[in-house]
């Protein structure tokens, strides 16, 4: 028995030491504005004022201006993606801000993978980032419980406690806090991409693509978001942000994904523009300075497109702006004489 | 259920509570319920290979005890009057019958070992002779991935097999304590290999909780996740760039990316047993030791008696000395003596059961020409050092090298660590043109790097996530290098004893910290453990 209680002390004490590293540095990551995420305070002091959101993944993220949006279209916009964001989190984040917001506009972004994703891998990142985007611990908790299981918690307690430990390095070496003026944009410097474009040729032309991964609650969860969005008269549109032409190219069975969207956004009567088909982005957009990697808009590119969307949005645009299909674009593409 | 998983820590909580919960008499049975749970998270499917080994050896071993009884039996009472001809008659009547059911049970459970790990490969070579006779392909019935842990408990129950056949040790009567033995699950998926006589008394046997056990116990549990989460899957990214791209490397970066994988599958399988030791001591049950500062070794065959210690410990003992001693190989010392001189007839046979030894060692941990040439290399580099010690010995008089002095220790055991490191990627890299490919990189890739991110290009270096846990890796590296040093003397966990709880408790949960922030994102990029792949 006396055994029993030392170990029980012991493992107390642990539990002590972990409880209040663990409160130190997560309620700094929370309650300060340091990282992309923790912009709860930011759109909470912007309540009653945004009526144009861009709610999306990775690719919105890095991708749409706001500041552009506001310039162009008179609107007080934010860009609330999140780096592989759950369908679910996204309808959870539209919610809360359709609630506090007199939102008109909302742009859906959906890129060649989104609909693919799932919670049953441990891995989730994206749902780390929605967990810091939310306003309290109670939900935040709450979230958790209804949407992760005991792995996924280890997951986005590692995830959480490695960025806290940023922010507090960020706070000691008086490094600046979040950019509260992108509300949301998370602009990247371009680097060079991974596919060097002589490599690009047939042998490269065999990466499969699928719609067959594509999860059915997903698209009801998108379904979901475009009858919230009209219950609330905000206006959904859906968009596909260009990816890099090279990428274009590797992947294989983009029209499937074309067909999918089309029937999908048909369905809901929603718009939907693929400005991956969009007829200028092959001089518009270069792979080497206006994306970060493969998929992803670096600043530059995201600041070349922005201007092009808010086109788009100010007047529906002329469907013979793009390409019919992905087969007719790589017909334009530079790396189709090879 | 991944043993670096949240889930497995609190199995693992389950498992202890209801361990000590248990009367004593029975907490074999809890053990044996949580490793069939255990076994079951895997592919419950493949409990039925873990039923037929564990049920087959059982009732040979019981076959074969029933006829030393009778035979004891017989000999003490009708069979006194015998002649001594006629007992020894007798005796070889049944030494016959339980080589037969030795065999049998032996042939029932390598044909699985056989048909899952190696009917692949075999068929490959077959495919490859008929391609040359311009003949289709034979196609293979038994492609399925082998059951989990296959080669580890095979092994284990050929040997408590034989020894029960050797008469070492008494068979157990109870068909669940052996299934136990066979599927006890902090050894049954890596190892290590344990000896019945060893192990089966502690498994059976009840044992209190003391805090002694649990402290010593979860701190080596603690510092296996930290050297498996923290170091191993931190360096398994940059070791799988290293062999997808060491062509466009320099040699120094190939240099360091074989020293890199020497770190990585160190830290990856003696994690393993630093974890499963560690809960195993909270029990009060002691595993044989699989790691003794192997990188410390001052040859090759010191070496192999220091890593994976239970593999080497088991080929000596079911493999090296039957050899060593068949009839044959005796035969063929002797010619040699007579032919060759003394020396030459001593070594010969102790060289071909090495041989032996060495490609069935290899083949053990894949099928495949890589892992046979690297299990012969070893062969070779211990053969060697037998037979060229009287050279080496005149060498260090004539050069009066000192043999306990340290620079001679240190060079000692940097020149075998550098062996075996080199030695160890040639079957990992891919095929084994493209081992020796990386081999010759490193002698021949002379541009020089300027700059760390050219020196390190198997580093991501686009995401300073991953590049900072890779230089926590390498601090973690120097840690595990400080507590071998520091274990060279006595147990690390003897020196934090003295320390106040606070104190320790804070190393701890330091520790553990370091785990849930780094370690637990790297499990992403590691992968599962290296040796549950053999």
């Amino acid at each position: 028995m006396r055994s029993f209680r030392r170990a029980l002390l012991s493992i107390l004490c642990v539990l002590a030491i972990l409880a209040a590293a663990t409160a130190a540095v997560l309620g700094l990551y929370y309650t300060t504005e340091y990282q992309t995420y923790t912009d709860s305070f930011l759109r909470r002091d912007l309540a009653g004022s945004v009526d144009f959101l861009v709610l999306g993944s990775s690719h919105a993220e890095n991708g749409v201006v706001p500041a552009i949006l506001d310039e162009e279209l008179g609107v007080n916009s934010y860009n609330i993606s999140g780096w592989v964001m759950p369908m679910a989190a996204k309808r959870l984040l539209l919610e809360k801000e359709l609630a506090r917001n007199p939102i008109r506009t909302v742009v859906i972004e959906i890129a060649y993978d989104t609909l693919s994703r799932s919670n049953d891998e441990d891995f989730c990142e994206g749902d780390e980032a929605v967990i810091a985007r939310l306003d309290t611990m109670g939900e935040r908790l709450a979230y958790m419980r209804e949407n992760l299981s005991l792995n996924q918690w280890a997951d986005v307690y590692s995830r959480a406690m490695f960025r806290g430990a940023q922010v507090w390095l960020k706070k000691i070496t008086g490094a600046p806090g979040l950019d509260r003026a992108a509300k949301g944009y998370f602009g990247k410097e371009a680097a060079p991409l991974s596919l060097r474009p002589e490599e690009i040729g047939p042998a490269f032309q065999s990466e499969p693509f699928s719609v067959d991964t594509y999860r059915p609650e997903n698209a009801a969860i998108l379904e979901e978001i475009v009858r919230l969005c009209r219950e609330a008269g905000a206006e959904p549109v859906v968009v596909t942000v260009p990816v890099s032409e090279r990428f274009l190219w590797v992947t294989r069975g983009q029209d499937e994904f074309l067909g999918y969207m089309r029937d999908l956004c048909g369905r809901l009567g929603c718009p939907y523009w693929d400005f991956d088909l969009w007829r200028g982005r092959f001089d518009l957009l270069d792979d080497d300075t206006s994306f970060r990697d493969l998929t992803h808009l670096s600043d530059p590119g995201a600041r070349a497109f922005t201007p092009v969307l808010a086109a788009c949005l100010r007047e529906a645009p002329d469907p013979s702006l793009f390409f019919d299909s992905y087969a007719e674009a790589l017909e334009h593409s530079a790396y189709c004489e090879r | 259920m991944q043993i670096t998983s949240l889930v497995f820590v609190l199995f693992l909580c389950a498992v202890l509570a209801a361990y000590f919960l248990a009367p004593k008499k029975w907490q074999w049975v809890v053990l044996l319920a949580a490793s069939l749970a255990f076994y079951c998270t895997y592919d419950v499917r493949h409990l039925a290979f873990v039923l037929f080994t564990s049920f087959s050896t059982w009732g040979a071993t019981m076959a074969m005890a029933r006829l030393d009884a009778a035979q004891k039996r017989y000999l003490g009472g009708e069979g006194k009057a015998l002649s001594r001809e006629d007992k020894a008659a007798y005796r070889a009547g049944v030494k016959k019958r339980k080589k037969r059911i030795m065999l049998l049970a032996l042939l029932a459970n390598l044909s699985i070992l056989l048909v899952f790990k190696y009917f692949h490969f075999a068929l490959e070579q077959v495919n490859r002779v008929l391609s040359i006779f311009r003949a289709g392909p034979l196609r293979d019935p038994f492609r399925f991935l082998a059951p989990l842990g296959l080669s580890f408990y095979t092994f284990q129950m050929l040997g408590y097999l034989l020894d029960s056949y050797w008469g070492n040790v008494a068979a157990e009567r109870n068909p669940l304590k052996t299934l136990l033995f066979c599927s006890f699950f902090p050894q049954m998926t890596q190892g290590p290999i344990s000896e019945f006589g060893q192990l089966s008394e502690q498994l059976f046997t009840g044992h209190g909780f003391t805090y002694r056990n649990w402290s010593w116990g979860s701190q080596r549990l603690v510092w296996g996740l930290f050297k498996k989460m923290v170091v191993a899957d931190a360096f398994a990214p940059a070791v799988q760039r290293v062999f997808a791209q060491y062509g466009s490397y320099s040699g120094a970066s190939a240099f360091l990316g074989i020293l890199l994988y020497a770190v990585q599958i160190y830290a990856d399988f003696s994690g393993y047993m630093d974890i499963m030791c560690g809960l195993c001591e909270i029990m009060g049950i002691r595993l044989t030791e699989n790691f003794d500062r192997p990188y410390f070794s001052k040859s090759v065959a010191e070496y192999w008696r220091r890593w994976h210690i239970s593999l080497g410990a088991w080929f000596k003992r079911y493999v090296y000395y039957p050899i060593g001693v068949s009839k044959w190989n005796r035969a063929l010392g002797r010619s040699a003596r007579a032919r060759f001189g003394k020396r030459f007839g001593d070594m010969l046979p102790a060289s071909v059961a090495l041989v032996v030894v060495w490609l069935a060692t290899g083949l053990w941990h894949g099928a495949n020409w890589g892992y046979a040439v690297w299990g012969l290399l070893n062969g070779l580099f211990i053969i060697l050092g037998l037979w060229l010690e009287p050279v080496w010995a005149a060498c260090r008089a004539k050069l009066r090298v000192r043999e306990d002095s340290r620079p001679w220790r240190t060079f000692q055991a940097l020149r075998t660590f550098l062996l075996v490191a080199f030695i160890k990627v040639l079957p990992e890299v891919g095929s084994l043109r493209d081992g020796m490919g990386l081999w010759r990189r490193v002698f021949t890739g002379r541009s020089l790097p300027r700059g760390l991110r050219q020196l390190l290009p198997f580093v991501d270096w686009s995401s300073s996530f991953t590049a900072i846990h890779f230089f926590v890796a390498c601090a973690g590296t120097a840690a595990m290098l400080a507590v071998s040093l520091l274990q060279r003397r006595r147990p690390v966990r003897s020196l934090t004893e003295k320390w106040p709880m606070p104190l320790r408790a804070l190393l701890f949960a330091g520790v553990i910290l370091l785990i849930a922030v780094f370690g637990v994102q790297n499990t992403w990029m590691g992968g599962g453990f290296l040796y549950a792949q053999f």
